[in-house]
């Protein structure tokens, strides 16, 4: 059942993806997400996140095929834990895209809803773009993300799951506004309750409150570890 | 480029390593029917309900277990045998009416000493005898033959400026005789 649903929306994703009209973007986005708890309630979140591009274009029709390395995220990330299922987090990233240094501040707040047999996380956050040849831009962000074991009523050790982002990104810049919304289909294998490992679409879509749909398809590989 | 491809080896094999050497093994498979004991099947068919069924093998460090997880008149039943299918125990998930009054209040009064504020998560009542005793109890709701009754409550409790969930488990009479804080799984691939 969780896998045809998986799989489902994986075809969906892809088929929303594909025939988009407007221009795309495809590639390969690798994450490492490394995690260590500091003290009572504290921990931080090292983050290194790269962008390979492998075809772009205008359309479909139009597209041109090129592996080509695009930009590199490296984020430091506190979090504190502020109830039973809550925790409150702020942040630094750097994206290094050529020779040019971008900079974003980053504040969250997370819920996690632990049910019988899945768990559910709320993210609210908001992030600050320092570009020196742009303005500020401040972002407002909402995920929720859902996560489904395949085995058993819960993710144990050397089991697969599933888990489904769906992320809802205002943008304010100057006196633009855009939108993105982004879904992601995974599927994840625990090794351990402190390592797992996910891999599926990232599928992200914007510009379409102007109708200019733009579409990045990334293939997302995570892999999270807890020292 | 040497360089680098072994400094990335070194870290993958260095995080791997401090992540497998802090696992503990628990782990909840689920069992196809075939797979069940005869005699923990046969329990489960001669309680007389007509719901869906499922089976669960448990492994932890405090030995194996199946269990069959069902619902009836929409609270859950979970039924514990050992792995040959002898029974172990009989959990049903209840609310506060199904209790006795004087239990609630011992409850209440030793939860309230023991924290700052309380909630209650879940409530099961917990059945333990012969397979008989427990039959008959659930059939007809009385029984001649001797069980143990025990209360398990998954509380959120604060001390302090401390919160933490907590497994309680209390006797027949609401005395309290055993308090266990559960621990969360990892959240991170949740979080970031």
């Amino acid at each position: 059942m969780v896998m045809k649903l998986f799989f489902g929306l994986l075809l969906l994703t892809y088929s929303v993806a594909s025939n988009g009209q407007g221009s795309y973007q495809s590639g390969i986005l690798p994450v490492l997400n490394v995690n260590k708890s500091i003290s009572e309630g504290w921990s931080a979140n090292v983050k290194w996140e790269s962008r390979q591009s492998l075809a772009s274009g205008q359309s479909l029709n139009e597209s041109r095929t090129e592996f080509r390395y695009i930009l590199s995220d490296i984020s430091l990330i506190t979090s504190k834990k502020v109830g039973l299922n809550n925790s409150l987090a702020g942040g630094y990233l750097m994206r290094i895209r050529g020779d040019k240094w971008i900079h974003r501040a980053i504040q969250q707040f997370t819920l996690v809803k632990r049910y019988s047999t899945l768990r559910l996380s709320h993210r609210f956050s908001t992030d600050q773009t320092f570009d020196p040849e742009e303005l500020t831009e401040l972002r407002l962000r909402y995920r929720i993300t859902v996560e489904l074991p395949l085995e058993g009523a819960s993710v144990d050790p050397r089991e697969f799951y599933v888990k489904i982002n769906n992320e809802y990104l205002n943008s304010f810049q100057g006196k633009t506004y855009e939108l993105e919304i982004r879904t992601v289909p995974l599927l994840g294998f625990g090794f351990t309750d402190s390592n797992k490992i996910e891999v599926g679409i990232d599928y992200r879509a914007d510009a379409f409150l102007k109708n200019e749909l733009s579409s990045n398809i990334w293939i997302n590989i995570n892999w999270f570890v807890t020292l | 480029m040497s360089k680098t491809f072994f400094l990335t080896l070194f870290l993958f094999f260095y995080l791997a390593g401090c992540a497998f050497g802090q696992t503990k093994f628990e782990k909840e498979s689920r069992l196809k029917i075939r797979q069940v004991p005869l005699q923990a099947r046969l329990f489960v068919d001669s309680l007389g309900f007509q719901q869906k069924v499922k089976w669960y093998y448990e492994q932890n460090l405090q030995g194996n277990s199946i269990e069959a997880k069902f619902k009836v008149e929409r609270k859950l039943y979970s039924v514990e045998f050992d792995t040959v299918g002898n029974l172990q125990d009989i959990e049903i998930g209840i609310g506060w009416q199904d209790m006795p009054a004087a239990t609630i209040e011992n409850i209440c009064t030793a939860l309230h000493a023991q924290y700052t504020s309380f909630t209650i998560h879940k409530i099961q009542v917990q059945y333990k005898g012969e397979p008989s005793a427990l039959l008959s109890l659930l059939n007809k709701r009385q029984t001649e033959e001797p069980y143990t009754t025990n209360y398990e409550l998954i509380v959120k409790g604060r001390i302090g400026r401390n919160v933490k969930l907590y497994e309680i488990t209390f006797n027949q009479l609401g005395i309290l005789t055993d308090t266990a804080e559960i621990i969360f799984r990892n959240t991170d691939n949740l979080q970031y």
